[in-house]
């Protein structure tokens, strides 16, 4: 059976008719994950005896005759900031290289209620800051689709583990991008939910106003079933919404599509933005127009001071965040230190990187005495401006449309050097994390080299389930072939 | 670039990493023009607008409910260096200074 080329949805239900053991799938996919690693590297940390053992418990209940889940059983693979009891969780840092939590996140909690066996820990962006996984303490990740670019990033090592179908199922974390930009990148799908719909309970703060946990998945009916799956109040994040649930979306059928009007961002093209990627928007501009959606252009004028605030407003909570690694309790320990104080600048300096030194400066600057006013403070009203902007025009447009990305993947050490063209590289994904919208990266085809090239989504708070329909519509008529062809096969 | 290359020194220490030679370079090179890109909020007129932290205020506290810790030891399991259920360091102030 090959399981890679279906759904986990659709391996779930075989499941479910005991064609096939959970131990079975496991070890599928457990073969399949260390035939692509040398190539791949998305994983930092593999589990296959803990995952086995999961499937094994689920075999046995169904044996019973116990009713579970519909992805019991199906691996996932989580990215390495999310907190596993007894699992090293190093966030892509040398800092926490050693570090094994005593406690599980919250969404890893949901993953065991629920019964899928965690196959790894994916490889990342140190602490989440980049964009390409380069900036990963211990080796880069390659994008599936041609090794010799990038899988973007933070979460890189989950988009491409499910773009080369090591799993079928991620999680990735999105602070300004980050699960969107590498499923647009790996050609997947990928959703950034409300802020505050999932728990940051055990995700690892890098910017704690803007991070959210969220799928990487094949299909849109998987991401949504493992999005079901992971979100829900929780006590234990103080920010964690008290929701009234779902907004009950029904399946969206080509009489519903006539009424939904759809804002196209008029920003997002033009300098900077390469001709194949606003093809590909306007691409899916006329597909919605021509099954009677209200298609029009929108204006978004503050995107561009967007970026700059949002980069302030990171890198100032990420300064403080990161205040807590001194090395003292847990994390990198240096080999001799005449004191204390000595001990913990030496603790830094060897444990991190340079991007993560790099925006803890930024972030003191933005926030120390004399500078705040015009840094923090005015990105954090920006902020104010760019929502009351978002919900004006969310007012009038059921979605917005645009790239998830300004280019295709950009190859390995391209950018590396020059951190500020990195940021650029996010300048589509960090308004909703701003406003706290809902959005969706899903595949929108391939350049003529064969790269995949991702569109992006984005609506009001809790229309989580809005976009998955959104997404489902569109890949059911486009059927973009969403595991990598290195690996399987024919581009679609 | 020199004014740039003591700022930086300053923030290092603000926020106790220590940098080498090169990298206070590197860093204060970057900044420069991350500084460059970031300026641009400062076109905007912000007169009379709150900040925005968080998106949404739900802010709630909950009870202080007693409930089971983790073990002292599973806790102590990452403590780089330790004595029994104690953290080890070096003394707070070196005796050369």
């Amino acid at each position: 059976m090959e399981l890679d080329r279906m759904s986990a949805l659709e391996i779930g239900e075989r499941l479910g008719k005991r064609e096939i053991s959970a131990e079975e799938v496991v070890n599928y996919f457990w073969e399949r994950t260390q035939k692509l690693e040398p190539e791949l590297k998305s994983f930092l940390t593999t589990c296959p005896e803990e995952a086995t053992g999961v499937a094994r418990q689920v075999d046995e209940l169904r044996r019973r005759g116990e009713r579970l889940p519909p992805l019991a059983g199906i691996p996932v693979a989580v990215k390495d900031n999310l907190s596993t009891r007894g699992i090293h969780t190093t966030c892509g840092s040398r800092f926490l290289e050693n570090y094994i939590p005593p406690y599980d996140a919250a969404v890893i909690q949901k993953l065991k209620e629920n019964y899928l066996p965690v196959l790894g820990k994916t490889n990342m962006d140190e602490f989440g800051m980049g964009s390409s996984t380069e900036n990963s303490a211990f080796y880069p990740t390659t994008n599936p689709w041609d090794f010799s670019k990038v899988p973007g990033g933070s979460s890189g090592g989950s988009a491409a583990a499910v773009a080369a179908r090591q799993v079928p199922l991620a999680l990735g974390t999105d602070t300004g991008g980050s699960v969107r930009q590498p499923a647009a990148f790996c050609g997947v799908f990928g959703l950034r939910p409300t802020y505050g719909r999932v728990s940051r309970y055990g995700l690892i703060a890098f910017a704690s106003s803007l991070d959210q946990v969220g799928p990487i998945t094949g299909t849109p009916e998987d991401g949504e079933a493992l999005f079901d799956l992971i979100a829900g109040y929780d006590e234990r994040d103080a920010t964690s919404l008290d929701a009234p649930g779902d907004i009950a979306e029904p399946e969206l059928d080509e009489q519903r599509v006539k009424e939904i009007k759809v804002g196209v961002i008029r920003e997002q093209e033009g300098n900077g933005f390469a001709p194949e990627v606003v093809e590909s928007v306007k691409e899916m501009a006329s597909f919605w127009e021509s099954y009677g959606a209200a298609v029009e252009e929108v204006s978004l004028p503050l995107t561009e001071y967007a970026l700059a605030a949002y980069y302030l407003i990171n890198a100032a909570e990420a300064s403080s965040n990161l205040g807590r690694y001194d090395g003292i309790q847990y994390g990198y320990r240096t080999g001799y230190a005449a004191d204390l104080q000595e001990l913990v600048f030496k603790n830094r300096e060897e444990g991190f990187g340079q991007e993560v030194k790099r925006r803890i400066v930024l972030g003191t600057y933005a926030l120390s005495s004399g500078y705040y006013d015009d840094y923090c403070l005015k990105a954090l009203k920006t902020r104010t401006l760019i929502l009351r902007d978002m919900q004006r025009v969310l007012q009038t447009y059921d979605f917005l449309l645009g790239p998830t990305t300004p280019t295709p993947p950009f190859g390995l050490g391209e950018k590396i050097e020059d951190p500020l063209q990195m940021y650029l590289s996010d300048v589509c994904t960090i308004t909703d994390p701003l406003v706290g919208n809902a959005a969706i990266s899903v595949p929108g085809g391939f350049t003529p080299e064969g790269m995949p090239l991702g569109l992006q989504m984005s609506a009001a708070p809790f229309r989580e389930s809005f976009l998955f329909k959104l997404a489902r519509f569109w890949q059911q008529r486009k059927k973009y072939l969403t595991c990598a062809s290195l690996q399987c096969g024919e581009k679609g | 670039m020199e004014e740039l290359y003591s700022l930086v020194d300053h923030l290092s220490n603000l926020s106790r990493i220590k940098l080498s030679s090169e990298e206070k370079d590197l860093i204060a090179g970057q900044l420069k023009d991350i500084l460059g890109a970031a300026q641009k909020v400062q076109e905007l007129d912000t007169g009379g607008v709150p900040p925005t932290t968080h998106v949404f205020y739900q802010w709630r506290t909950r009870e202080d409910v007693p409930a089971e810790s983790l073990p002292v030891e599973e806790v102590l399991r990452n403590v780089p260096e330790r004595e029994s259920s104690l953290v080890r360091v070096p003394r707070i102030k070196s005796l050369d200074e």
